[in-house]
């Protein structure tokens, strides 16, 4: 899963990376790490892609980050807002699927309310961990449709 | 990983969508699976979870067999 050699910078990098979006409620680009870490755009980049090949951050077409697990880089079908309702950087932090809702919970050690969108309806489904504990009907489910041999195949079809 | 409030609702989806159908898990072994895949990993000594390492994460959750491994057996 972490084939690709990761220099000590390189992961290093990755936590910054996460340590941003979790305070700004977004994606940094590298440019902005750049100028947090010190060297060029161009070598932010390419370590950008190093991190996307070992599947520790997934890029978009353009280079930008797009899933930096369990965060999406865009607006998704699942708002988690801490338990007062707002984290630091804006309304809410974008996770990637249901898992990574309760991922974002996990993550962070902090209760969250959690809004996901019926994938039928549209209608909004409404949960939370509170106290450490979650709270959500006993009866709901999480669908995984692929194995996880296949996850690495399409991240974001999965 | 969608949401889904009853295992009806899930063949609607795979129905409507044509998705493949996959395993439900119950929302309350997602939270588990939850902490033990994402605790630790805004440190900066996190280095990633080895195939190995996420099969038993899996496991210890009770998600177990083939749909859980990340290799098939030869």
């Amino acid at each position: 899963m972490t084939a690709t050699m990761l220099t000590e910078r390189d992961w290093l990098l990755r936590a910054e990376i996460y340590a941003h979006f979790v305070a700004q409620g977004r994606a940094p680009t590298a440019g902005e790490m750049a100028l947090h870490l010190g060297g060029t755009e161009e070598d932010l980049q390419a370590a950008f892609q190093r991190l996307h090949e070992a599947h520790q951050i997934l890029l978009d077409e353009a280079g930008a980050i797009r899933m930096a697990n369990p965060l999406a880089g865009q607006p998704t079908d699942y708002a988690v807002l801490s338990s007062d309702g707002r984290h630091s950087g804006g309304c809410c932090l974008w996770a990637n699927c249901a898992w990574d809702a309760l991922g974002v919970s996990a993550m962070l050690a902090q209760d969250a309310r959690i809004v996901a969108k019926h994938p039928n309806t549209g209608e909004e489904l409404h949960f939370a961990v509170e106290k450490g504990e979650l709270r959500a009907p006993k009866s709901w489910l999480v669908h995984f449709a692929l194995p996880v041999r296949r996850w690495y195949d399409d991240l974001i079809h999965t | 990983m969608l949401l889904f409030r009853s295992e009806e609702e899930v063949a609607i989806w795979v129905e409507r969508t044509a998705e493949p159908r996959g395993q439900c898990v119950p929302i309350a072994s997602v939270w588990q699976l939850a902490q033990l895949w994402y605790r630790g990993r805004l440190s900066a000594a996190y280095r990633g979870h080895s195939a190995e390492q996420a099969e038993a994460i899996f496991a210890a959750v009770g998600l177990t067999g083939e749909f859980w491994r990340f290799s098939s057996p030869d």
